[in-house]
């Protein structure tokens, strides 16, 4: 079987060129241009048809003792290809970094579970905080990962619409790639890629921190 | 003619002067009619040139001295031809080389004049009101002209901010592919789940996938 892009062997020896650094920069684009970016994407991108999927995403909190930032891990599972097993994906604090940094940088380590982790999770301590479900295409250009998708709400989840009303009629897009944090030109890379998309759509570093404290 | 006192001085000392300056100028039209006459074979334009020179600077210190503050005003002094007479002069054809013999009727006139005859004086201003207007059209033709250029570079101009104005417009128009607060919506939501909340009871186990 063929390793997947972002595989990260985290059991038995970790090798010193572990790829747990992801440099990513995000964007949105309105719904009417979505094609467009959609056709730019398959030219720039590598000569494969982009693979749609729809993920559904819950997000799971764990306080942090040390920290006013919880501590998340996202449970993931395909609901296009209901076959591929979950996934759980710790995402580390985002790091914007100084102005001559190109990208965001975070952490970040995917596991693939054969079982639906919600029991795990909750006998960690962890609680189950939302849940999203995320429909779109994937591209791939060397090893440069690029999303757009919509978001829409689970039927068990509940939604406050007053707080999604601009998200509602965009798609997201995010470039990003997962490197060692050695790797100093991944995050050129990332940045290059964005470049190209200009102007129809803008691939800026986001303060995170604001948004978390904005929920 | 003698006179008393510090102003007939003046007047004659001023008088020699003008007298000098006279023969001057006498003299140098003489040299030049006589080049003229003699040598207009091998007379160049420089060297006639030059004499119009000599004469022209001449006349002008003529017209100096008689303007200087030292000259007394020499209108107060006119000549008045007391007797007429028909008969041949012999001291008045000394005095003027010979050129004027009688003072008649027919000479005196023309000898002390101080202002052009009617007719001439009439036609001189003619001439002047005609150089006058003449100069007025055409210094108003260039205005006219001038003025047309003007408008038609302030038209160039304001053209060239109109055309401007709308590249600035089309660019500003050029339509709006995103939105920053979707952006970050979109990833609050996404990442920290701003907007949505999960039912805390209900688990996704009944879609689990046991291997």
């Amino acid at each position: 079987m063929v390793e997947p892009a972002n595989y990260q062997p985290l059991s038995g020896e970790i090798p010193s060129n572990v790829n747990v650094q992801e440099y990513f920069l995000q964007g949105s684009i309105l719904d009417a241009n979505a094609d467009k970016l959609k056709q730019r994407l398959q030219g720039l991108c590598d000569n494969v048809p982009p693979e749609p999927f729809t993920d559904h995403e819950q997000i799971y909190f764990l306080k942090n003792a040390t920290s006013m930032l919880p501590i998340i891990v996202k449970a993931c599972k395909s609901l296009a290809k209901p076959s591929t097993p979950w996934q759980i994906k710790y995402v580390g604090a985002t790091e914007v970094g100084e102005h001559n940094k190109p990208t965001m940088i975070r952490s970040c380590v995917t596991v693939a579970v054969s079982n639906d982790p919600a029991q795990f999770l909750d006998n960690l301590g962890f609680s189950l905080q939302s849940e999203v479900i995320l429909k779109g295409y994937f591209y791939r250009k060397g090893r440069l990962q690029i999303t757009v998708s919509k978001i829409s709400v689970p039927p068990t989840a509940t939604c406050d619409t007053s707080k999604l009303e601009a998200s509602a009629s965009s798609h997201l897009v995010e470039v990003n790639t997962t490197a060692s944090p050695r790797d100093e030109t991944a995050g050129d890379e990332v940045k290059n890629f964005c470049q190209l998309l200009r102007p129809a759509i803008v691939l800026n570093k986001v303060d995170h921190r604001k948004l978390q404290q904005w929920q | 003619m003698t006179m008393q006192g510090p102003e007939g001085k003046a007047l004659e000392g001023s008088v020699d002067s003008l007298i000098t300056r006279s023969k001057d100028v006498q003299k140098s039209l003489q040299d030049f009619l006589h080049k003229i006459e003699q040598e207009h074979a091998t007379l160049t334009w420089p060297s006639v040139l030059d004499n119009f020179a000599l004469l022209s600077g001449q006349i002008s210190s003529l017209l100096t001295a008689m303007k200087s503050d030292k000259t007394p005003p020499l209108r107060n002094y006119p000549v008045v031809p007391l007797k007429l007479s028909q008969d041949e002069d012999p001291h008045l054809l000394r005095l003027t080389d010979g050129r004027v013999s009688v003072m008649s009727h027919a000479e005196v006139p023309d000898y002390l004049r101080t202002k052009p005859d009617p007719e001439v004086e009439l036609a001189e201003k003619q001439l002047i009101a005609e150089v006058g207007t003449q100069a007025d059209q055409i210094s108003m033709n260039q205005v006219n002209q001038f003025n047309k250029q003007c408008n038609k570079i302030l038209e160039k101009i304001k053209n060239a901010r109109a055309n401007w104005r709308a590249d600035v417009i089309q660019s500003s128009s050029t339509p709006v592919t995103h939105n920053p607060m979707a952006t970050n919506e979109l990833i609050a939501t996404v990442n920290y789940g701003r907007g949505i909340k999960a039912n805390s009871n209900q688990s996704l186990g009944t879609t689990s996938v046991v291997l």
